[in-house]
C-alpha cells in the first residue's frame, strides 16, 4: 500500500485532517462524523485522558483539568507576555518548567504545550488510520504565519511525541491558498481572512511563479468564535437573572448546557434568521423546583451582540494593507478560513472593505487541512502536483543587532533554504578589540522587539581607529533549518561561530521520553480495552449460566453425582463473578475457557431436558 | 434448587417493591403478605412489611406542625405524602393490623393542613399550603414507559410544562421522581443532630427501618444475582433513597456499605458500558416528566455517540451518583442505547 502523508490542520480551538485522494483533497470526519475535532484535552476524574469533542463536552464542569487553545503556549518562554496573558485567561494551571518554558497542570501531571498537542495531533492521526485502514507515520502540519522557529519546532516536537514524523510545517494561509489552486490558475496579491474558534489572523500572500510569500500578517490571539458565544452567553444569563434573579454562572452543569448551545444557535444563525434555545430544566431552585430556559435568538440580536468583535477584525486588515502599501484594489482574491467566517455580518463587512465577494468555494474550516495535504502528496509524490513549486523558507529574517540597537538582516523572511549571506561590518570606537555578535530573528528594525538566537564574542581585534577594522559575518541555513552565525576577522583570519538550532524549550531527551509514554499510554490503552472486552464476554457467559442453572439443577439433582456437578459449576461461576468484579486479565483467562465448558454442558443439560418426553 | 412457593414469594416481593414505588402502599402491603405466607422462611417480605409500618409509625410520632415543615424541606415529599394517603386507607380497610389501626386520623393529608396552622402558626400554615400541593395520585404512571419513581408519586395534573416561547420560568411546584435522585442531605426532614444520630435514644421503629433497609439490600442482591437488573437497580434506588432520607441511625451504614452491589446494579440496569446513551424523549416531553437538572445536563451529554463510559467521565458528577442517574433514566425509558 502507498505511503500517505496526511495534511493537519492543528488549530487553536479546532483541528482538522486531511489527505490527497486522486487529484483532490479529501478532509475526514471523526468517529462522530465531525469534520473539525475540537483541540482540547482532559484529564477525567479517573485519571482517563478525553480529546476532543468529549473534553469539549465537560470543558466547564472540570474545567480545571481542561486544556485547551494550547497553541498560544506552544513554544514560548515562561516570560513571553502571551503566556502571561494565557495565564490570566484560563482556568488550568501553567507554571514554568525547567528550561524556562512552559507546563501545563492536569491533575498531578505536568504537561509541556508540545505534549498536549501531541494528544490532539495523535487522535487526528488515529482519525486518519481509522478511514485509510492503514498506518500514518508522516504529516504535513500548518502554523500561523507569525510562528517563529521556536513555535514551529514546538509543533514538530509534538509531531514526533505523537509519532509522527511532520515532514513539513506550512503557514496556515499559504495551506488555504493552495487548496484554492492558487499558484497555478491564480496569481498576484491574495488576502487570506482567517477568523477562527480562538484566533484571528489576516496574511497577505504574494504568489508568483509558484512561491508563496507571506508580505505581511497580523492578528489577534484572543479573538475569535469562543467571544462571540460569549457574548450570546451573557445576553442569555443576563436576561435570566433579570428574569429569575438566579444566576446561571454560579452553577457549571447550567453553564456548561448554555455554553453549548449558545455556540449551536451562533452556527444555525449563519443559515436560519432565528433559532430557539430550550434547555428544560436549566438550574435548580432548591426547592424541588427547576427552571427552564427558552429564548428565541435572531440573528439580528447576533450582529448587535457582536458588532464590534466584527468590527475589530476589519480595523486589523485595514492597518495590516495600510502598513504593507497595499490597497483592495491591488489583491487578486480574498480568501476565508475558519468556521465563523460561515456568518453572514462577518462576510458582509469583509466584502465591503476588500471590495469584492471572497472566494467561498472550500469549507473555510476544512481549507487549511486540505492545503497541508496537497502539499504533503506533493512532498512525496511530484506527479501528484506537477505545477507546485515546493520551496522551503525561512519565515523570518535573520541578522544581528548593530550599533544604536538596531537590527541589521542578513537573510530575509521567505528566503528560500538552504541559503548563505555575508556582510561586512567594523568597529565603532577606536581601539576596539572586540566586537559582540548577538543574533536576532524578526520583522522589527529594533534589534530588541525580535527574538533573540544567541550571541557570541570575536576578541583580539588589532588597535585601530573605528571603522579601520573589519569583521566578515556570514549566515548560513542548512537545508535542516539549523543556523550557523560566522565572524571573521578579516586583517588576522581569527573566527568565531555558534549553531544556532531552533528548540522548543524540551530538550532532545525529554522528548524521546514524552514519546515513549505516550506510545506506552497507547499500548496499556489498547490492552485495557482488550481486557474490558474480554471481562464483558465473561460476564455475559456468566449471565447466561445463571440463567441456565435453576433448569440445570433440577435436572442434575436427581442424579448419582449430580451434587457434586453443580458443586463444581458453582465454583467455576463464583470464579468468573470474582474475575469479572476485580477485572483481573491473568484471572480473566483463567475462568474463560472452563466457563464456556460449563455454559456447553448447561446448554446440554438444557437442551436434553426439553427433548426428554414428559 | 427454588421450590414454587418461593418462586413465587420473590415476584410478589417484585411486584410489592414495583406497587411500593408507585405510592400504592396498599397494593404493595397486601402483597408482600401473600409473599410472607407462601415463603415464611424468607426475611425479605417480613421485613419490606415491617419497614413500612415503621416508616408509618415513625412519622406518626412526631408532631403534626413538625412533620408539616419537614415535608416542605422533604427532598422526598411525595414519599410521605403517600404513606399519609395509604394510612387512611390502610386505617379503613385493614384494621386487623394493629399497627396501622393506631394511626392517628389527624395525619391524613386533608387534616394536616388545618392541624399544622393551628399548631405551628404562620410558618406552619405555608408548610400547610405546600402539604395541599403534594401529589395525591399516580394515575398517570402508565404513560411514563414503565418509570419507576424510586419514591413517592407521579405529578398529579396539571404537569409541569414549558412555559410558552420566548419566556422562561420555574417548573411547577410538584415533586418529581427524579428530582428525589439527588443526594441531599442538607434537606433531610430530620433535625440535623438525628441524621448525624447525636440524639440521645433511637427514634422509635428504628430497627425496623434497619431491618427495611437490610431487606432491600438482600433483594436488590437476589435481583442481580437472578438477572433482574431493573428490580436490582429499583431495589438499590429505594434503599439509598432510604439512607439519604435520614433519621434513623445505621440506616445510613447498611446502605454505605453496600454501595458496590448498587453501582453493580445500576451497571446491570444501564446493560453495556459500550452502547451509546441517546435521548429518547423530546425536550418538551422530558419537561413533562420533571426531570431535575442534574438529570437534564446528563441528558444533554448524550448524543448517540459518547458510551456509557464516556458519559460517566464527563458527567461533572461522582461515577457513583452519575450510574445512579443514568439507570433511573433508562427505567424510566427516557433513554435509549445505540449498539457500539
Amino acid at each position: 500500500m502507498a505511503e500517505k502523508v496526511i495534511g493537519i490542520d492543528l488549530g487553536t480551538t479546532n483541528s482538522c485532517v486531511a489527505v490527497l485522494e486522486g487529484i483532490s483533497a479529501t478532509v475526514i470526519a471523526n468517529r462522530g462524523g465531525y469534520k473539525t475535532t475540537p483541540s482540547v484535552v482532559a484529564m477525567s476524574e479517573t485519571g482517563k485522558r478525553l480529546i476532543g469533542h468529549i473534553a469539549k463536552r465537560q470543558a466547564v464542569t472540570n474545567a480545571e483539568n481542561t486544556a485547551y487553545a494550547v497553541k498560544r503556549l506552544i513554544g514560548r518562554p515562561w516570560t513571553s507576555p502571551a503566556v502571561q496573558a494565557v495565564k490570566a485567561a484560563v482556568p488550568y494551571g501553567i507554571c514554568e518548567g525547567p528550561h524556562q518554558d512552559v507546563r501545563i497542570k492536569l491533575r498531578d501531571q505536568l504537561l509541556s504545550p508540545s505534549e498536549v498537542s501531541a494528544y490532539v495531533l495523535q487522535e487526528m492521526r488515529a482519525i486518519a488510520e481509522e478511514f485509510l485502514g492503514q498506518s500514518i507515520t508522516k504529516s504535513v502540519v500548518t502554523v500561523p504565519a507569525y510562528f517563529n522557529d521556536g513555535q514551529r519546532q514546538a509543533t514538530k516536537d509534538a509531531g514526533r511525541i505523537a509519532g509522527l514524523d511532520v515532514i513539513r510545517i506550512i503557514n496556515e494561509p499559504t495551506a488555504a491558498a493552495l487548496a484554492y489552486g492558487f499558484g497555478r490558475d491564480v496569481e498576484g496579491k491574495v488576502a487570506v481572512f482567517d477568523l477562527g474558534g480562538g484566533t484571528f489572523d489576516v496574511s497577505l500572500l504574494e504568489i508568483s511563479n509558484g512561491v508563496f510569500e507571506v508580505v505581511a500578517t497580523a492578528g489577534d490571539t484572543f479573538l475569535g468564535g469562543e467571544d462571540y458565544d460569549k457574548r450570546l452567553v451573557d445576553w442569555l444569563v443576563q436576561g435570566f437573572a433579570k428574569e429569575h434573579r438566579v444566576d446561571l454562572r454560579s452553577d457549571t452543569m447550567a453553564l456548561q448546557r448554555l455554553k453549548d448551545a449558545a455556540e449551536k444557535a451562533k452556527c444555525d444563525l449563519s443559515s436560519v434568521r432565528e433559532t430557539e434555545i430550550n434547555l428544560p430544566f436549566i438550574i435548580s431552585t432548591g426547592k424541588n423546583q427547576a427552571y427552564h430556559l427558552h429564548r428565541v435568538v435572531t440573528r439580528g440580536k447576533l450582529e448587535e451582540l457582536t458588532l464590534d468583535l466584527t468590527e475589530r477584525t476589519i480595523q486589523i486588515c485595514r492597518q495590516t494593507m495600510e502598513d504593507a502599501g497595499i490597497k483592495p484594489r491591488d489583491l487578486a482574491e480574498v480568501v476565508l478560513v475558519g468556521g465563523m467566517t460561515r456568518m453572514p455580518k462577518v462576510q458582509e463587512l469583509v466584502a465591503e472593505f476588500f471590495g469584492r465577494e471572497p472566494c467561498k468555494g472550500v469549507h473555510p474550516d476544512e481549507v487549511v487541512a486540505m492545503g497541508a495535504a496537497i502539499q504533503g502528496a506533493a512532498l512525496i509524490d511530484a506527479a501528484a502536483a506537477p505545477d507546485m513549486l515546493l520551496l522551503d523558507v525561512t519565515p523570518h529574517s535573520l541578522g544581528i543587532m548593530v550599533a544604536g540597537g538596531y537590527f541589521h538582516r542578513l537573510i530575509d523572511r521567505n528566503t528560500t533554504v538552504p541559503t548563505s549571506k555575508s556582510h561586512v561590518f567594523t568597529t565603532v570606537r577606536d581601539d576596539q578589540t572586540s566586537v559582540k555578535i548577538v543574533v536576532f530573528q524578526g520583522e522589527s528594525d529594533r534589534a530588541e522587539e525580535n527574538e533573540l538566537l544567541g550571541e557570541f564574542v570575536l576578541s583580539g581585534l588589532r588597535k585601530a581607529p573605528k571603522g579601520e577594522v573589519e569583521v566578515d559575518v556570514t549566515f548560513e541555513i542548512s537545508a535542516d533549518g539549523i543556523v550557523g552565525v560566522s565572524a571573521q576577522d578579516k586583517e588576522t583570519g581569527t573566527e568565531q561561530h555558534i549553531t544556532v538550532t531552533a528548540t522548543s524549550g524540551l530538550t532532545e531527551a525529554e522528548i524521546e521520553r514524552m514519546a515513549n509514554q505516550n506510545q506506552e499510554f497507547l499500548v496499556s490503552s489498547r490492552a485495557e480495552e482488550e481486557v474490558e472486552k474480554e471481562r464483558q464476554r465473561i460476564e455475559k457467559l456468566v449471565h447466561e449460566a445463571e440463567g441456565l442453572l435453576p433448569k440445570v439443577e433440577e435436572v442434575l439433582s436427581g442424579t448419582p453425582f449430580g451434587q457434586d456437578s453443580l458443586d463444581n459449576v458453582r465454583l467455576i461461576l463464583d470464579d468468573a463473578r470474582a474475575a469479572v468484579e476485580r477485572r483481573d486479565a491473568a484471572a480473566l483467562e483463567q475462568v474463560a475457557e472452563p466457563l464456556v465448558r460449563t455454559l456447553n454442558m448447561f446448554r446440554g443439560v438444557v437442551d436434553s431436558a426439553r427433548l426428554r418426553p414428559p | 434448587m427454588l421450590h414454587d412457593g418461593s418462586r413465587k414469594a420473590r415476584e410478589l416481593i417484585q411486584r410489592g417493591l414495583e406497587h411500593y414505588a408507585r405510592g400504592r402502599l396498599r397494593e404493595a402491603v397486601l402483597v408482600w403478605q401473600e409473599a410472607a405466607a407462601l415463603a415464611p422462611e424468607d426475611p425479605r417480605a417480613r421485613s419490606l412489611l415491617a419497614f413500612v409500618r415503621a416508616r408509618v409509625r415513625e412519622r406518626d410520632t412526631r408532631p403534626a406542625a413538625h412533620a408539616a415543615r419537614d415535608t416542605l424541606e422533604s427532598p422526598i415529599p411525595g414519599f410521605l405524602a403517600s404513606l399519609t394517603l395509604v394510612e387512611a386507607d390502610e386505617r379503613a380497610s385493614d384494621p386487623a393490623d394493629g399497627e396501622w389501626g393506631r394511626v392517628d386520623t389527624r395525619r391524613v393529608l386533608a387534616g394536616t393542613s388545618e392541624l399544622a396552622a393551628h399548631e405551628g402558626g404562620q410558618d406552619a400554615r405555608d408548610a400547610a399550603d405546600t402539604w395541599k400541593e403534594l401529589p395525591i395520585q399516580n394515575d398517570d404512571m402508565g404513560t411514563l414507559k414503565g418509570f419507576a419513581p424510586p419514591f413517592g408519586t407521579p405529578p398529579a395534573t396539571p404537569t409541569p410544562s414549558l412555559p410558552p416561547s420566548g419566556t422562561s420560568g420555574p417548573a411547577p411546584s410538584q415533586p418529581h421522581p427524579l428530582a428525589t435522585l439527588a443526594p441531599s442531605r442538607s434537606a433531610s426532614p430530620y433535625p440535623p443532630a438525628m441524621v448525624r444520630g447525636e440524639q440521645s435514644s433511637p427514634p422509635p421503629h428504628a430497627t425496623k427501618l434497619r431491618a427495611g433497609a437490610r431487606g432491600l439490600v438482600d433483594e436488590c442482591r437476589a435481583a442481580l444475582e437472578e438477572g433482574r437488573a431493573e428490580s436490582a437497580a429499583l431495589a438499590a434506588e429505594l434503599a439509598l433513597q432510604l439512607g439519604e432520607h435520614g433519621g434513623s441511625p445505621g440506616v445510613d451504614g447498611i446502605v454505605d456499605s453496600t454501595r458496590s452491589l448498587f453501582e453493580r446494579a445500576f451497571c446491570a440496569c444501564i446493560g453495556d458500558m459500550k452502547c451509546a446513551p441517546i435521548g429518547a424523549m423530546p425536550s418538551e416531553e422530558l419537561a413533562t416528566r420533571g426531570f431535575d437538572h442534574r438529570a437534564a445536563f446528563l441528558m444533554s451529554r448524550m448524543d448517540g455517540m459518547l458510551s456509557v463510559g464516556d458519559l460517566l467521565d464527563i458527567a461533572g458528577m461522582p461515577r457513583f451518583d452519575a450510574l445512579r442517574l443514568m439507570a433511573a433514566l433508562r427505567r424510566a425509558q427516557a433513554v435509549d442505547m445505540v449498539p457500539p
